[in-house]
């Protein structure tokens, strides 16, 4: 018996790989619950990690937590590396209104495509600001506890050939 | 005030002490983004935590009474009645769920 590897099997035109999922990546790890009352997009402590196995992958992000505001809009954003929003809006980030002028949990959910261009790991980390009020991310369905299991926020890393 | 559960936490104490201030907190660990209000010490927060569950409890005979009295309508109708039968079963009922849920 032998056992055949390659790194890939592509057609004439090379795109065989085109569109199809490399890896996916899930944070499976029990987060502090996030609180804050910010008007400038600050890390939640939320965040996945990949590493691309090409440079030129689509890497997409997705995000769904439950999410509390206590007063008005919540704006919510996915940061690359800590430092670069990807929705490129600084002020409202990929979400605007989650909540307003209520005091429920909320479904919230994001995503988005990005493209890192490198092999090195990359973590996305989400973002979170308030125009007046508190926002609490994760922690519906768990009490006071200040822990957030991966069944309250999900986030997860996929990449996508090209 | 406290929101939703009706359990005071350390975000209502620090809403609470310092409105409109600018903070976040990762789990039970508070990072103060404000520079024109001072940040309130462990021992204020857990202080105002406890004031505010206390202020929160002794208000609960209100809500209790304000889920058990008649609805409007039904009290716009005893008012009627009792003013073509001069009767006090408006005055009776409003009386009995105060007396079933009295104030400390």
């Amino acid at each position: 018996m032998s056992t055949l590897r390659v790194d890939s099997i592509q057609d004439t035109a090379g795109t065989d790989n085109q569109g199809k999922i490399i890896q996916v990546t899930y944070d499976s790890t029990a987060r502090p619950k996030f609180s804050a009352a910010v008007s400038t997009l600050t890390d939640t402590g939320f965040e996945v990690s990949i590493t691309p196995k090409f440079a030129n992958s689509k890497i997409k992000i997705d995000f769904a937590a439950s999410v509390l505001s206590s007063a008005h809009y919540v704006a919510m954003d996915i940061y690359r590396n800590g430092t670069t929003g990807l929705s490129g809006d600084s002020a409202n980030g990929l979400t605007g209104s989650v909540a307003y002028y209520t005091a429920f949990w909320q479904n919230v959910s994001m995503f988005i495509i990005d493209s890192p261009n490198t092999t090195s790991t990359v973590t996305y980390n989400i973002f979170a600001k308030t125009y007046s009020g508190t926002v609490t991310i994760g922690g519906a369905g768990v009490g006071a506890s200040s822990t957030v299991y991966p069944n309250c926020v999900s986030l997860s890393a996929t990449e996508i050939a090209q | 005030m406290i929101n939703l559960d009706g359990v005071a936490d350390k975000v209502d104490a620090i809403v609470s002490l310092r409105p409109d201030s600018q903070w976040a907190m990762r789990g039970d660990v508070l990072e103060w983004l404000d520079t024109e209000q001072i940040q309130p010490t462990d021992a204020e927060i857990d202080a105002e935590v406890i004031r505010l569950q206390a202020e929160y409890d002794a208000k609960q005979y209100a809500r209790d009474r304000a889920t058990a009295y008649p609805s409007i309508q039904e009290q716009l109708d005893m008012q009627y009645w009792d003013s073509v039968n001069g009767t006090t079963t408006w005055k009776d009922a409003i009386a009995a769920v105060k007396t079933e849920n009295p104030k400390p």
